[in-house]
């Protein structure tokens, strides 16, 4: 395969038909569960002022929320992103609703970057990938109603397909940000003794099971020494490993274990789910069609 | 192994389009941004020298953000792809519990202020009006009481802010503004100990705010 292959052959896009869902609903989610708390975070009567802000970010870079600054209004436009996000989600009219919501959304960070983790970051950064890329070719109301259309090519398999690079790059993204997170990890001492997983696990302001834990925690101290140190290693890894059809599994199972158990065992709510919908970037089209295929079939197949 | 091996897993070939000029020209200045893109994520992410140690880790992820001119080598190429990273919303790749995780805990309480002492200092209702350990909250409440960018910790916005969750828990208190004669916001932390075996010890009290209930300026 040459270099333009890599760029420029085609790519089946179920996989990111999915992630598109999922990274769309999520984003819906974290606007409309921040309209609550518009006014004391967002709004002209915040507890960090737009200057203050705007000073934090870097004040070239700007948000709607410096020129919208009523409460009612910030709440609206919120609400409008969240829309903007469930129709993007859902493919109808894909482009568009999507750049709306990632104007909001990226509004709404910048405003107040202080209350933003890690599922935020990496929710803009799909989405912003996920507009470079003609995701509605697939599970979207945009390609059912070109099929109902009485003018409508015949959809083919080809059709569910573009051209690579803006998935090479949404894949080069999440490899990204993996080796950057090893990479500052290996500046620390916590995963390189062992120690990290029980500061996170066994800390009240995270750890979903506190107190309740804490005697399992002390049972299995060695593997949560274990697990510490091959997680920074994989990190590191990941960007390496995963262009290989053969390791693809491993690497991937083991990012489902941790996100998993990063999901059940800590109070970080979307971080888990946002990293595992990124490996549908990274899982070949044709595999997760596969798969959604033969869910259906055993659907259509079910009694009743 | 070469870059066919590394990448022939990711490839779904199908019939190449025609070689036509306009085709060329696509794909040439698609290749452009391609090469323009990942110079600017790498630079971005990688073209600085220091990392934050575990202490100073919260303040690390907007460290990078507002002082990273000054800490990387590489400024100048930094300040021109500026404008376009924070466009494209690739402004930051999160760093999960890096370089270490947290070694300590927190909480947020407002109490009421019952009377001041003979020395002006805040009698406590023990009794929490509001309590929280979420990190944001705690995130927050460090904010008003260290604040980053210079303003003045006693201004409204941390005013506001109290009032507005002591009036969240209003509904639980009988004449509240009538009982307390000012409210005080507290953080407390404790250190993690290094193994689960281990108790967590006492709590270092730290008050970020403290202050009479008044109308804000809005409220007037």
């Amino acid at each position: 395969m040459t270099l333009r292959d890599f760029w420029f052959g085609r790519v089946d896009l179920t996989g990111i038909g999915l992630m598109r869902i999922c990274t769309g609903v999520i984003v819906a989610w974290m606007l409309f569960e921040r309209v609550p708390e518009v006014r004391s975070t967002y709004s002209d009567e915040a507890w960090l002022s737009a200057d203050a802000a705007a000073t934090l970010m870097d004040s070239a870079h700007t948000s709607l929320f410096r020129y919208i600054t009523d409460p009612a209004w910030v709440a609206a436009t919120m609400v409008l992103g969240g829309c903007c996000a469930l129709l993007f989600a859902s493919g109808t009219w894909t482009r568009l609703p999507g750049i709306v919501a990632f104007v909001i959304l990226c509004s709404v960070h910048v405003r107040n970057p202080k209350v933003l983790y890690g599922a935020d970051s990496t929710a803009r950064i799909f989405l912003f990938y996920l507009l470079l890329i003609p995701s509605n070719r697939c599970l979207s109301i945009d390609r059912w109603r070109r099929q109902k259309s009485p003018n409508a090519i015949p959809l083919t398999p080809a059709s569910s397909t573009c051209e690579a690079w803006p998935v090479r790059l949404l894949q080069i993204q999440v490899c990204l940000i993996y080796l950057a997170s090893g990479i500052s990890k290996s500046y620390g001492t916590d995963y390189s003794d062992g120690s990290a997983l029980w500061y996170a696990l066994g800390n009240p302001t995270f750890s979903r099971f506190y107190p309740f834990a804490m005697p399992l925690f002390e049972v299995i101290t060695g593997p949560l020494v274990i697990m510490s140190k091959l997680t920074l290693w994989w990190e590191l890894a990941f960007a390496f490993l995963v262009p290989f059809r053969r390791l693809r599994p491993w690497v991937l199972g083991y990012g489902v274990v941790v996100h998993g158990g990063i999901w059940v065992m800590l109070k970080i709510e979307f971080w888990g789910p946002i990293m595992l919908i990124s490996y549908l970037a990274l899982i070949k089209g044709e595999q997760v069609r596969c798969f959604l295929e033969t869910l259906a079939r055993r659907y259509e197949r079910s009694p009743g | 192994m070469g870059l066919q091996g590394l990448t022939r897993h990711f490839v779904t070939p199908l019939e190449r389009e025609p070689a036509v000029w306009t085709t060329a020209i696509r794909r040439g200045l698609i290749s452009c941004f391609i090469i323009f893109h990942l110079t600017a994520l790498a630079w971005w992410n990688f073209g600085r020298t220091s990392y934050a140690t575990t202490e100073e880790n919260d303040e690390f992820q907007l460290a990078i953000l507002a002082v990273a001119d000054q800490i990387d080598a590489s400024s100048a190429v930094r300040s021109v792809l500026k404008g376009y990273i924070r466009s494209s919303g690739l402004w930051q790749v999160w760093i999960l519990f890096g370089p270490d995780a947290p070694h300590y805990t927190g909480r947020v309480e407002i109490h009421g202020i019952e009377s001041f002492d003979s020395a002006g200092r805040p009698v406590l209702d023990p009794t929490p009006i509001w309590t929280d350990s979420a990190p944001t909250l705690t995130e927050r409440t460090r904010m008003i009481g260290a604040p980053p960018c210079g303003w003045d910790a006693t201004a409204s916005p941390a005013e506001r802010f109290l009032r507005e969750q002591f009036a969240r828990y209003k509904g639980r208190l009988a004449d509240p503004e009538a009982k307390y004669e000012g409210l005080q916001m507290t953080c407390a932390r404790w250190a993690l100990p290094s193994s689960p075996g281990e108790p967590i010890g006492a709590p270092g009290f730290e008050v970020l705010w403290a202050g009479p209930l008044r109308p804000t300026r809005g409220e007037r």
